[in-house]
């Protein structure tokens, strides 16, 4: 299928990372697009490291082969980095600037990360901390995940067009409710409008891919 | 976690919901009038019971977390012999649990259709093994049917239902990680029958129920004369499907691994040049159509995940039957491990001898430096808390060589440093029976470590056999109120039932002390109060006494919600600069992922919203350099301590 877009979600299990892939899944069945999700459960949840495969325009085959994303987002910067090569040159990376050392290790810091991502990636690359900026608008880091879809949703076109940021609200609604879903609402609205200053600030060929 | 509506699961024919595989399972079968659900939780299976559960009172029907696989097997077997539509679901290791009234159903067959969901787990994400359930269907003559997405996964269902009806047979419906554990849109076909009334009749049909050896005989044939007109009917869709009949090359392609056939073909742009027998009933290995497009085909490729289970039974209809088409499996397409489209598309390419050089990889040297993830025990995590008790204790009493067994359950995760309070982790309620020989034949203490709901699955019958073999292993039970690592389902210990009711309670302990053993029951909240108990215990056990310890601390994450529930804050910690010294003693002992290292930093911090406030980090830090940041509200060690709590849901 020639629209096929794969998004590669990645993080620490508990960060999130499967509510992610329901929200843009849903996001997408209900602008009637076919999406495949696959995710892993059980033990590998358990604060470890977790990937979940988004197909969008795909037909049934859930896993992204390797140097086929198109769009990650990575939840911490080490996994962004483990994940690297499910990427195909080109692709558009959303990273949060937060860095979770598994236990009893000492992995390279967030510049030396950072880099090692332009590096591969050149323009496309955002890192952005969206931890502090989710506690500050919508009052805790639980709604990183969120704020991250903004920002993808909003510097990658391709994604944009697949799921607009009106489908995501809608998806929110279904999925959360009460405060949870303004939260969400709000951290998701906050990620669209940096997204789109990061975008705007990198000209509008970058924004463009 | 539940992140998607729950109700989606009653949602009006017509309508387009997005479902785990799981959920597709579980919606296919409720249109199809299946009325008794039995289950064990376990990866990647749980959510199928998980999601009925949820609606078993609106719709009717009856759900049930039963105590193991076996049991859930033949309750559920028991309802479709008494002419109820049935449903059983299983990981693929817990249908060894179940293999005994497996085999024997296969003999007897069933009345009303009948479903043994295997959820198999390739690459083995949550599991000890990937063993291909498949081979179950020849060994119980059993029927194998295995779809290749979520959206078939919800049709086939209902067409496994009508088969297992149709031949009087159990039919295994085989899913793995990729079907179970994905979602897709499904556009329902049906609505949810609501208020069933599940009633069957039992027949005394004494030669089909009763299998001493005259009527297992007979009904053996009757087995076998199932098999043989499965084997030769004439099958299309949507069990076999035969796409652009005619070529010289043809793919057999089973279950999931039609779709990476499919993605392989449309990349190498190949569509044309092959025909592609698709087959969702893969056991027994329907014989026309493997004869049919090996008639017209000179050379065939199986792609499986897995074992050679299509593979090797096609060789044997050519054999049979002098066909002479070159057959081609695992020479060409990985054995172990899932199946993705990077795995299989060099193997088709190979075979259609197409040129094919996968892109090189994005890398860059960094990568090499990101250090391996595995999962670890959550902040605040019962089970950390007892193997420090544990250690502390043994330590005490200067027993240096503990051996300790292990079990399934999050707290395997406890043969990680610092603990090492897992030695041993092979099957289910595995570590009693292992500490039982072990300490026949070893000299030191033994302990066997395991889970609550891992103790009622099968724990009690190697209780049972210490006592009377003379064992001397020390039993200890970690009891968090749930069975935790497949998402928190009730068990009988926990007092609720799978769809929320209230349930008699089996305590652990009463268990434990009516076979013959000796228990303390800790909470090891309390940690200074939890090792002086251990102490007494290990001395107790070293005297030569039955000893088994209970501990009873409530799962974290059930905790977390607990308090959210009810307004309740858990308490927590936060490390004083400048008191540490860096002794790193809360990095090293704790392990918890919420005190870390900050880049740069030479002292630890703790993550205020990692933070679950069980202490142990302060009870461990030898300067007090940690301290209570934001205390718990009030009775907050109630959500962490008491089975019940009330004004929670």
């Amino acid at each position: 299928m020639s629209g096929r877009l794969n998004v590669l979600i990645v993080g620490v299990g508990g960060q999130g990372v499967l509510t992610l892939g329901s929200l843009i899944a849903w996001a997408s069945t209900l602008s009637g697009i076919d999406v495949t999700v696959a995710e892993t459960h059980g033990l590998s949840q358990r604060g470890g490291s977790l990937a979940v495969h988004v197909r969008l325009n795909n037909k049934d085959a859930p896993l992204i082969p390797v140097g086929e994303a198109d769009h990650v987002i990575a939840l911490e910067a080490l996994e962004a980095l483990r994940y690297l090569s499910y990427a195909r040159r080109g692709a558009v990376l959303v990273v949060n600037r937060l860095r979770l050392p598994p236990p009893l290790t000492n992995p390279p810091g967030l510049d030396v990360i950072e880099g090692a991502l332009r590096k591969a990636f050149d323009g496309s690359v955002y890192v952005y901390d969206a931890d502090s900026e989710a506690k500050q608008v919508a009052g805790s880091t639980l709604y990183s995940n969120t704020l991250l879809l903004g920002i993808s949703v909003a510097v990658d076109e391709r994604l944009r067009r697949v799921v607009g940021p009106a489908k995501v609200e809608e998806a929110i609604n279904t999925l959360f409710s009460g405060r949870a879903a303004e939260a969400n609402l709000r951290a998701f609205n906050q990620g669209l409008k940096i997204g789109f200053s990061l975008a705007g600030s990198r000209g509008a060929g970058q924004a463009a891919r | 976690m539940v992140d998607i509506p729950v109700k989606t699961l009653l949602a009006e024919k017509g309508s387009r919901v997005l479902y785990m595989g799981n959920e597709a399972i579980a919606r296919g079968a409720l249109e199809a009038g299946v009325c008794y659900f039995a289950a064990y939780p376990g990866t990647p299976s749980t959510e199928i019971l998980e999601s009925v559960a949820e609606v078993a009172e609106d719709v009717g029907v009856i759900a049930e977390w039963s105590v193991n696989e076996k049991v859930a097997y033949e309750s559920a077997y028991a309802a479709a012999i008494a002419g109820v539509r049935s449903l059983t679901a299983m990981k693929h290791v817990g249908v060894n649990v179940a293999a005994d009234i497996l085999v024997s159903s296969g003999y007897s067959g069933t009345k009303a259709g009948f479903l043994v969901v295997s959820a198999d787990d390739p690459s083995a994400h949550s599991s000890q093994n990937e063993q291909d359930n498949r081979w179950y269907g020849y060994l119980a003559h059993i029927p194998v049917v295995e779809p290749s997405s979520v959206r078939e996964a919800y049709k086939l269902v209902k067409v496994a239902l009508g088969l297992s009806e149709k031949y009087q047979q159990p039919v295994m419906f085989r899913t793995t990680t990729r079907v179970s554990h994905s979602r897709q849109y499904v556009e329902l076909e049906d609505n949810v029958t609501i208020t069933r009334v599940c009633r069957g009749v039992f027949d005394k049909d004494l030669t089909r129920w009763v299998l001493i050896p005259a009527h297992a005989r007979l009904m053996k044939e009757r087995a076998l004369k199932v098999w043989r007109s499965i084997e030769e009917a004439d099958w299309g869709p949507p069990l076999v499907e035969v796409l652009n009949p005619g070529k010289r090359k043809a793919i057999i392609a089973s279950g999931l691994a039609f779709a990476y056939v499919s993605e392989s073909l449309e990349r190498l742009g190949a569509w044309s040049e092959v025909t592609v027998l698709k087959l969702n009933l893969t056991v027994p290995l329907p014989v026309k159509p493997v004869l049919n497009i090996a008639g017209e085909a000179d050379e065939i490729l199986v792609v499986e995940e897995l074992d050679p289970v299509v593979e090797t039974n096609v060789r044997s209809v050519l054999g049979k039957h002098g066909v002479r088409a070159r057959v081609l499996g695992k020479e060409l397409i990985p054995e172990s491990g899932e199946l993705s489209t990077d795995r299989v598309l060099p193997g088709v390419a190979k075979f259609l001898g197409v040129e094919y050089t996968p892109p090189p990889p994005l890398k860059v040297e960094e990568q090499a430096m990101v250090p391996p993830r595995p999962p670890v025990m959550c902040p605040g995590c019962p089970h950390r808390m007892t193997f420090y008790v544990l250690k502390i204790a043994a330590n005490k009493l200067k027993l240096r060589n503990v051996v300790y067994t292990g079990d399934i359950g999050c707290y395997t995760l406890g043969y990680q440093k610092p603990f090492e309070t897992q030695m041993t982790c092979f099957e289910m309620g595995g570590s009693i029976g292992i500490a039982h020989g072990i300490s026949k034949v070893v000299e030191d203490p033994v302990v066997a470590v395991i889970g609550d709901s891992t103790f009622f699955h099968a724990g009690i019958p190697g209780s049972v056999n210490i006592v009377y073999n003379s064992g001397r292993a020390m039993i200890v039970v970690l009891d968090n109120y749930t069975t935790a690592m497949t998402g928190h389902q009730p068990h009988p210990g926990t007092g609720l039932s799978a769809t929320g009711s209230r349930a008699p309670v089996v305590e652990i302990a009463d268990v434990l002390r009516s076979v013959g053993f000796r228990v303390y029951v800790i909470n090891p909240l309390r940690v200074r109060e939890s090792v002086e108990t251990v102490v007494r215990a290990f001395q107790d056990y070293l005297n030569g006494e039955k000893v088994a310890v209970v501990s009873r601390m409530r799962c974290s994450l059930e905790a977390y919600r607990l308090s959210r529930e009810t307004g309740i804050r858990l308490p927590v910690y936060a490390i004083d600069e400048s008191k540490c010294t860096a002794c790193m003693a809360c990095v090293n002992l704790v392990a918890c992922p919420a005190i870390v290292v900050p880049e740069g930093a030479k002292k630890p911090v703790i993550l205020e919203d990692m933070c679950l406030g069980c202490g142990l980090c302060a009870h461990v830090c030898p300067f007090k350099a940690i301290y209570v940041k934001r205390p718990g509200g009030e009775g907050w060690e109630r959500l962490y301590s008491e089975r019940f709590v009330e004004g929670a849901g």
